[in-house]
């Protein structure tokens, strides 16, 4: 059997049933019914030049330079539009074919402007191949230069249309791929250009400059702007990118030693195709910024001073076991990094572990909500933990809740766009209006935090309906009688009172989930909120009642904030579990590691990041570790945990930038960043992401997998890994989730090992409901009347210690204005441009402010990150993911007018 | 009913309403009634006549007297004539240009004699805006022939047996075109008619759907049972609001008949339409661009296959016809397919409707059988050309057609001879033109408006039409190059082998055309720097001849620019240093001594 050599069919097993045979140049060739002549030839290794395709967007046939010829008809046709069909005898570059593509360049050229010298695109620019591959040099024709205005006032990108050759592709990505709808096509002949309404400056459109258009334009018309570098880089390296838990591929474009551009990589299959977002494209400034931090620093008589890597890493060993000497191991904390690599964060805890003998580890990832995760992962036991973004584009209906991922992940609201698009009911549960709403088929504007309320109320609703599924109920679960007489016991107007959503939407709601399976999206205002842990609990109960669970496209898509939140928790960077998220008080899987790591671990729980706090308050932690985090710009009452880390003997920051809690540390140890080393990322959906060095650390800093061998070699471990490849070894023997990570190149996934049979081929336990909870109408307090909500805006991330380093995203005006409803706005007598303060029980800020129309009389919007993340001085310092814990998401305040 | 006397019927197609018809018609009407004949005479307003050069037009019957060039100031005497006292007012008739003998009844015109009508069998006849009036006329007879009493398989294939083939230019079966939209299995299909009439001096379309929108509907309700389509649009552009008004007015009328909606005519089958109005881009009238502006996008084509007949309208099989395809499916029904196929030629059958414009005497509406040689349309409908001038080409098919000499004058009109001939049947536009036009000038007429209109989209139409331009641009400005005609043939070749869609692949046939037939022109224009016909200002150097020149001073009274020198009793003589060739003494003078 001949095998198909098509990429889909290879996947599929193909047998060529139905296939098309025809000749290519000469060469016979097979492919599957619908392939169009381009991609039969493409995939045979016979190029054919074209400026308009693009294998992630529909067929255009606008450029004509994929022109062939059909030998036995004498028919000329754009073989990117042509499906391939029997018995065709195409010549790729027949005189005709040559003749005509030829003066289509030619006339291309002609219009061009003369400014190849000085255009970003360099040698990459596909117009200038071609006409080089076809041998223009003089188009012969006297020059029409296609003049157009030069757009370049906001700071990431420049547009010179004076070099667009109407490819589309930029149109294209806009609507197909990013759905944006900023961009179109306006004016005709060859006044045409792409433009956006009333030809406003971009930044006055809906772009949201992801700068997927800027990577697929073919010539200069769009180009990065920076200051630093323009031209052709010197060589592309792929790499996983280092900011959300999406994952993207990357691909840097290095000058020298520098990084001087990124664009989405062009490998198949993954996460993000062929876009990105503006932090993924424009905010790795922070790589080059003077802030990086090059060399080790030890504090000498108050003063950081440079130092040798010896001499640092010795005082750090010392200093440490020193004091869990002399105070025990419960005076030492490691704080390690959900942005860090797996290989790192495990050998973070196990120095933690081994070493200093505590379980006090924690990560970054506490601050995404980590802790009300941890309950629903037991409940599956480790099942659906595999879950491909892909699949919400196939899901029969998605409902978004607390998430705002326009901002916080775009690249994620971009396949629920275009699932929208297609036509997927979109159900967005959010008590503001947000970006994906516009692309919804409906909002559900419910109170702050009572979302718990209105899961249980649908899920009420729907049994009533009658439209559980009851082969999956029969099937896979336990428990679901109770749980039905639970929900038909809940009083739907008590509903409608606490989350403020009117009957009639709760209904709508549920008419557009009847019968279906459902994606569920949960972010940050589902995880970091007060009912965190209830309402997981609630929207899988969700999930196991619509049989929403064992398919691509359904079940729960939990976000995370950081690129290897995942990957951090599995590699045990957590106070209450081991590598493999296998929990410390199980003491099979303590053996293991024990017998392992020749080493005692005590089955006690460590503390997590906000014990630390307390404990360095209280006096009782005396020494931290602190490895890529900045919990001083992170955690909420900044000043608080200023007052309590100052109070620690010794604290030590492993980072690569300088940064707040850079300031206070008493080593510090340059590390690289992501494109500056190898290592893995675990991303949201469950893949390994593997990646290598695109370019060396500056100065002396070192990859911190090393930084941290060095360090356990001088803590007294008796040998040092040295390489990654051993490290990958080590955990996948301990790690059966992991046993792919061997595999060190490309992308492997996670081993889910759930005993429940829904995850399972055959046989198991069956998933139980968890008990229906409802909560009461919520008072506001006189002293604090309004309600803020804490938010992220796309070109930060997290506390935005990072992305506030990059002058791109610096210079975007970005005053991080408060927001307030138009009813509040007119209560208050503001005017644009007033600065108000708003103060909660715990702090205050004052920003500018602005109307948004959209919003709920009584809440008020703050964007995280800008200020240095001052908004988290009004929230508390309370653990994540308690019962009685308030939550971080929102918070009661008063408002000043000053 | 009301039975009148007479019938006065006032031409209300747009052409006539421009030249005034409708204050005629108020005024007859208050004349009529101030002379108490107000429930003897009736007056109509009818959709276009046809003959527009004679407008404000109006027939009255029962004699068929034909009234033209009216004006208010006519309408006391007109009523205290003709329908008072019986005299027809005779300065008011046609009058022959050659002979200046009276023709008093219209069918007496050579205009109208020479014509066979049935598309437009109801031009001037009825009101547009009442149904009655078309049923009166066999409305719907083929209509309801085709829902009660035949099956989609007899409709299509009596109309593949009549031959008839798309009007809007490519001229494919449209037997074969249901044929192939009945084979689709679809649950929702559509039915499209293309009224996205573009071309300059093109206006068939819009005439037939202002005189008569029901045939038009009806011929929509025919295909759509063949098609077992259940809903439709009409695509008419928004420049045409009394045909979009007309056919709103009809459909609404035809909704209150039940002959669109649920179960027309008790036969159980349902269809029903809209009206969708273009914003005015010529490419809409390329079907894939039209359904792209019907589904909210901008109008671009895009690449076949899909063909509509697959994947239409927001993505459902649709089938698209244009306005006078429809109008003929009714006649077709009503009279079969044998009567049909035996006018016309061996594979042009039926009539074609011509928009006859240009320098040609009787400017209007005309509808021959296929076949009919330009000659006959030109000369013995259209009365030749005025004021004694030679003929030189007509430009037919628009923009994307091709024109064609005096030699091709005995051509047949059908599909295939025009093509032959360099040319296209198009919609129906012709466009004659007289010595005076300069053809290089004409063919960059066509290519700036074909440049104007391109979407944009794909390469060579956008780049190639520009470039065309600018060198037909160059030519006519005096400074062509012996090589130009070679790239415009080059490129010519490139845009028709290359581009994407309809408006790309014909837009370099007015270039062509001209090159295949007035190749001299281009040359006098690049070697000679002279225009032949005048035309291009650039290559004009005007002079005075002494011999005709009568001293009368007119060149120098118009001169913006003080270059005719001239006094009193003197020769005039021109300074070319200050003449810009704007041409006005050339027009003020009377005796043709300026050239």
């Amino acid at each position: 059997m001949i095998p198909c050599l098509f990429q889909d069919c290879l996947a599929k097993g193909c047998f060529l049933n139905g296939h098309i045979n025809l000749s290519i140049d000469g060469k016979t060739v097979i492919c599957p019914p619908g392939a169009s002549v381009l991609e039969a030839a493409e995939e045979n290794g016979i190029k054919i030049p074209t400026l308009c395709h693009h294998s992630g967007l529909e067929p255009f046939g606008a450029c004509r330079l994929c022109l062939v010829e059909d030998e036995n008809t004498g028919r000329l046709m754009a073989s990117c539009v042509t499906p391939a069909a029997p018995d065709m005898a195409v010549l790729t570059a027949s005189p005709r074919v040559i003749k005509h593509r030829r003066n289509i360049v030619r006339l291309m050229m002609a219009e061009h402007p003369e400014s190849c010298i000085v255009c970003s695109k360099g040698n990459r620019c596909q117009l200038r191949r071609i006409a080089a591959q076809l041998g223009i040099g003089e188009t012969g024709l006297y020059p029409m230069p296609n003049y157009k205005a030069y757009e370049q006032a906001n700071p990431f990108m420049v547009r010179d249309l004076s070099k667009c050759v109407l490819c589309g592709k930029c149109i294209r990505a806009d609507h197909e791929l990013v759905v944006a709808g900023a961009i179109d096509y306006s004016h005709r002949g060859f006044e045409s250009r792409p433009a956006t309404v009333h030809e406003l400056p971009l930044e006055l459109s809906s772009c949201t400059f992801c700068g997927t258009c800027l990577s697929m334009c073919p010539t200069g018309a769009l180009a990065p702007k920076n200051n630093m570098f323009v031209g052709t880089p010197d060589r592309e390296i792929p790499t996983v990118c280092g900011f959300c838990g999406v994952g993207c591929s990357l691909s840097m474009g290095v000058f020298s030693d520098t990084v001087v551009e990124v664009n989405p990589s062009r490998g198949k299959n993954t996460v993000n195709g062929s876009t990105l977002c503006v932090r993924g494209h424009f905010a790795h400034d922070f790589l080059n910024v003077s802030q990086r931090l090059t060399r080790p620093l030890i504090r000498r008589d108050g003063q950081m001073s440079p130092a040798s890597w010896d001499e640092a890493l010795d005082t750090a060993a010392t200093r440490f076991l020193a004091v869990q000497k002399e105070s025990g191991p419960s005076s030492v904390a490691f704080l390690g990094s959900s942005k860090c690599t797996n290989e790192e964060n495990y050998l973070f805890q196990k120095i933690a572990r081994v070493l200093l003998k505590t379980n006090s580890v924690d990560n970054g990832g506490y601050l995404s909500g980590r802790s009300a995760l941890a309950p629903l992962y037991k409940r599956t036991n480790g099942g659906d933990r595999v879950r491909s973004l892909a699949g919400l584009e196939k899901a029969e209906a998605i409902v978004v809740i607390g998430a705002d991922v326009t901002e916080t992940l775009p690249v994620v609201s971009y396949g629920l766009k275009r699932a929208a698009q297609k036509g997927t009911p979109l159900i967005v549960i959010d008590p503001r209006q947000t970006g994906l709403s516009a692309h919804a088929s409906m909002r559900l504007p419910l109170k702050p935090q009572t979302d718990l309320e209105l899961i249980n109320g649908l899920s009420a609703l729907l049994v009533r309906k009658k439209a559980q599924n009851a082969i999956f109920t029969d099937h896979f679960t336990k428990g679901f009688e109770a749980f039905k007489e639970a929900l038909l016991k809940l009083d739907l107007e008590k509903t409608g009172r606490v989350t403020g959503v009117t009957p009639e939407a709760l209904d709508e709601a549920a008419e557009y989930l009847r019968g279906k399976s459902v994606a569920f999206v949960v972010g940050g205002g589902v995880l970091e909120q007060r009912y965190a842990a209830l309402t997981l609990d609630a929207l899988f109960n969700l999930c196991l009642m619509t049989g929403s669970l064992g398919h691509a496209g359904a079940g729960l898509y939990v976000l995370a904030q950081e690129n290897n939140q995942a990957g951090a928790w599995d590699m045990g960077t957590v106070p209450d579990a081991l590598p493999g998220r296998q929990p410390l008080n199980d003491s099979l899987a303590r053996e293991k590691f024990e017998r392992a790591w020749q080493a005692s671990i005590s089955p006690d729980r460590g503390l997590d990041l906000i014990r630390m706090i307390e404990e360095a308050e209280k006096g009782n932690l005396k020494a931290l570790y602190v490895m890529g985090e900045n919990p001083l710009r992170a955690l909420p009452q900044p000043d608080r945990v200023k007052r309590a880390l100052e109070k620690l003997d010794f604290i030590v920051v492993q980072d690569i930038l300088k940064t707040e809690t850079t300031e206070i540390a008493d080593v510090v140890l340059p590390g690289a960043a992501f494109s500056e080393k190898g290592g893995s990322f675990t991303n949201l959906e469950g893949r390994i992401q593997f990646f290598n060095p695109a370019v060396p650390p500056p100065g002396e800093a070192k990859p911190d997998w090393e930084i941290l061998d060095l360090l356990a070699r001088k803590m007294g471990s008796p040998r040092r890994f040295g390489s990654l490849e051993r490290l990958r070894g080590e955990i996948a023997g301990l790690v059966p989730m992991y046993a792919g990570i061997n595999e060190g190149s490309g992308a492997v996934w996670v081993v889910e090992a759930s005993d429940k049979e829904l995850f399972k081929n055959e046989g198991g336990a069956r998933v139980s409901f968890a008990p229906v909870s409802s909560i009461e109408e919520e008072g506001q307090s006189d002293s604090y009347p309004l309600t803020v909500i804490l938010g992220s805006v796309r070109f930060h991330l997290g506390s935005g210690t990072r992305t506030g380093y990059s002058g791109r995203v610096r210079e975007f005006h970005q005053n991080g204005a408060v927001e307030l409803s138009p009813q509040d706005w007119t209560a208050f007598g503001l005017q644009a441009g007033d600065s108000v303060k708003l103060t909660s029980a715990h702090g205050s800020v004052v920003r500018e402010t602005a109307k948004n129309s959209a919003l709920t009389q009584g809440l008020v919007f703050v964007p995280e990150a800008v200020h240095n993340n001052d908004a988290r001085n009004l929230i508390g310092l309370f653990p994540l993911g308690q019962p009685d814990s308030p939550g971080w998401k929102t918070c009661p305040v008063r408002l000043e007018k000053l | 009913m009301k039975v009148f006397r007479s019938h006065a019927l006032i031409c209300g197609g747009t052409g006539c309403h421009a030249s005034g018809s409708m204050e005629v018609k108020t005024a007859l009407e208050a004349e009529l009634e101030k002379q108490g004949l107000g429930e003897e005479v009736k007056v109509v307003e009818t959709g276009c006549n046809g003959y527009c050069a004679a407008g404000p037009v109006m027939v009255v019957y029962p004699e068929g007297l034909f009234y033209q060039k009216l004006t208010v100031e006519d309408v006391p005497e007109l009523v205290s004539e003709h329908f008072l006292k019986g005299r027809p007012v005779e300065r008011l008739f046609y009058k022959e240009p050659e002979k200046r003998e009276l023709i008093p009844e219209m069918l007496d015109i050579p205009f109208f004699a020479n014509q066979l009508l049935i598309v437009l069998r109801n031009k001037g006849l009825i009101d547009a805006e009442k149904i009655d009036e078309y049923i009166a006329r066999d409305g719907y007879q083929a209509a309801a022939k085709a829902l009660l009493e035949m099956t989609p398989e007899e409709i299509i294939q009596e109309i593949k047996d009549s031959g008839l083939r798309g009007r809007g230019g490519a001229g494919f079966s449209t037997g074969t075109k249901l044929e192939l939209g009945a084979r689709s299995k679809a649950e929702i299909k559509y039915m499209l008619c293309n009224a996205d009439e573009g071309d300059p001096g093109a206006f068939m379309d819009r005439s037939v759907l202002e005189a008569d929108p029901h045939a038009v509907l009806e011929g929509i309700i025919i295909a759509a049972k063949a098609n077992d389509a259940h809903y439709g649009y009409i695509y008419c552009r928004a420049e045409y609001p009394l045909a979009v008004r007309r056919l709103n007015i009809a459909i609404e009328q035809a909704r209150e008949y039940g002959l669109l909606g649920k179960d027309i005519l008790g036969s159980g089958f349902d269809f029903d339409l809209e009206v969708y109005q273009g914003a005015g881009a010529f490419v809409c009238g390329e079907e894939t661009a039209l359904i792209a502006s019907i589904e909210g996008k901008r109008g671009m084509p895009r690449p076949r296959p899909p063909f509509p007949g697959e994947s239409g309208i927001f993505g459902y099989p649709t089938v698209n016809s244009n306005v006078e395809t429809y109008a003929n499916i009714p006649q077709i029904i009503f009279r079969g397919a044998e009567w049909y196929s035996s006018i016309g030629t061996e594979t042009s059958k039926g009539t074609k409707v011509f928009a006859l414009t240009g320098t040609v005497n009787n400017i209007g509406l005309v509808e021959v059988p296929m076949g009919t040689p330009l000659r006959t349309i030109i000369y013995d409908i259209g009365g030749g050309i005025p004021n004694k001038k030679k003929f030189k080409a007509v430009q037919m098919g628009g923009p994307s057609g091709g024109c064609l000499p005096e030699e091709q004058l005995d051509l047949p009109c059908d599909y295939e001879s025009l093509v032959q001939a360099g040319a296209i049947m198009g919609s129906g536009g012709m466009i004659v033109m007289d010595q005076d036009t300069c053809m290089v000038d004409m063919a960059r007429f066509f290519m700036d408006f074909v440049q104007d209109e391109s979407c944009g989209k794909c390469t060579p139409c956008r780049e190639g039409t520009k470039r065309m331009l600018q060198i037909l641009d160059k030519i006519c400005d005096g400074h062509g190059e012996p090589e130009d005609i070679t790239i415009l043939e080059e490129l010519s070749a490139d845009i028709k082998a290359s581009a994407l869609c309809g408006l790309g692949q014909t837009g370099p046939n007015p270039i062509l055309s001209t090159l295949r037939y007035f190749r001299d022109e281009y040359e006098a224009h690049i070697l000679e720097k002279r225009c032949p016909a005048k035309r291009c200002v650039n290559l004009l150097k005007f002079t005075v001849d002494p011999e005709k020149c009568t001293k009368c001073g007119s060149c120098f009274r118009v001169c913006p620019t003080g270059a005719v020198i001239w006094e009193k009793k003197q020769l005039a003589s021109i300074d070319q240093e200050k003449c810009i060739q704007c041409l006005s003494c050339f027009s003020a003078c009377k005796f043709d001594a300026i050239d």
